[in-house]
């Protein structure tokens, strides 16, 4: 797997749809095989981790714990929402999707704004940050 | 009330066909084979499909019959066409829309284990909701979250069929847009958020 299908960050997060995708295909060696070639980790926020693994399920659930054993997925710490920059933030990007999905605020999952939000805090410079580190900074 | 976009079919007998290939797989799966391979002759058609010749002949000639397929050569050997099927019914206030997607979708769910148990799950108007979600999915404004909380099923049962549902979308409507404008996006949710 070329290099270039990952893109140039400082920290690879994922969401809950890569390893679904490649455990639809049941491909997720190679998704594997391309992380550790890259020396790549990547890190999977706790609420998506808990949304991969739910107690009972009628589908196979992709390998998580695997991967995590293996060192290739790192479970990223639950976001301190007492710390007021990560809870101002957080409200930010819930009304930012409540706005774009026309859909109420409270409808919006918590997990869509850590991810997020956890994609801020761990990317340093504003390119990378994207659009939501430079929203945050207004 | 159904809306018929079948040509000229009466509403009612274009509800009566969808109704048949709906309830019935080979039907569903021999309609699903013609749009994929694009105005097939019969012999083309049963490459795909484990039905005997004199099978695949009788259901075409039934899907012709009842106008989900079309004839569209005048000499042997005939070639086939699906119609567009696009319907919208309303009862007790719900809207509910049949396209190709969906019959597409049904004809999938023996050979593709996540359908078959979306369906098992949620039945045929759940999978007919699901893909109401997929399409937005594939319009990149809507994921998997807000699918799970108003359909109050787990993130990964909603990740998973939305997958499978995108991947039929984008062949059976391949005039669907892919590509968000985050620019104008942001205009119109700054605007919302200025209200």
């Amino acid at each position: 797997m070329p290099a270039q299908l990952f893109p140039s960050v400082d920290s690879h997060i994922i969401d809950a749809n890569l390893f679904i995708r490649f455990e639809r295909h049941n491909t997720v060696n190679l998704l594997e095989r391309a992380v550790t070639e890259q020396n790549f980790v990547l890190l999977l926020p706790t609420r998506v981790y808990e949304e991969l693994t739910p107690e009972s399920h009628p589908y196979e659930t992709p390998p998580i714990e695997d991967a995590i054993e293996a060192g290739w997925v790192q479970l990223l710490e639950e976001v301190d929402y007492s710390n007021p920059v990560v809870s101002a933030t957080m409200d930010l990007i819930r009304q930012y999707i409540s706005a774009a999905t026309d859909r109420p605020e409270q409808t919006i999952e918590q997990a869509d704004a850590a991810l997020l939000k956890s994609y801020s805090s761990n990317t340093l410079s504003p390119e990378t940050t994207g659009r939501w580190g430079l929203r945050i900074q207004h | 009330m159904a809306e018929s976009a079948v040509s000229h079919s009466h509403p009612l007998d274009t509800m009566l066909a969808v109704s048949d290939v709906i309830r019935n797989d080979r039907l569903a799966k021999l309609y699903a084979r013609v749009l994929e391979i694009d105005s097939p002759t019969i012999e083309e058609l049963s490459e795909g499909i484990e039905s005997s010749t004199t099978t695949i002949y009788e259901d075409v000639k039934h899907l012709v019959e009842i106008d989900l397929l079309e004839r569209v050569t005048e000499t042997q050997p005939y070639r086939y066409q699906a119609s567009r099927v696009d319907m919208t019914i309303q009862a007790s206030g719900e809207t509910f829309q049949i396209t190709p997607t969906l019959l597409v979708a049904l004809a999938e769910r023996q050979s593709n284990e996540n359908i078959g148990l979306y369906i098992d799950r949620n039945g045929v108007s759940g999978l007919a909701t699901a893909i109401e979600y997929a399409r937005a999915y594939t319009q990149s404004k809507m994921n998997a979250r807000i699918m799970a909380r108003e359909q109050d099923i787990p993130v990964l049962e909603a990740e998973t069929i939305l997958q499978e549902l995108q991947e039929i979308i984008m062949e059976a409507e391949p005039d669907i847009s892919t590509s968000l404008n985050i620019e104008e996006l942001d205009a119109a949710v700054d605007e919302q958020l200025d209200k």
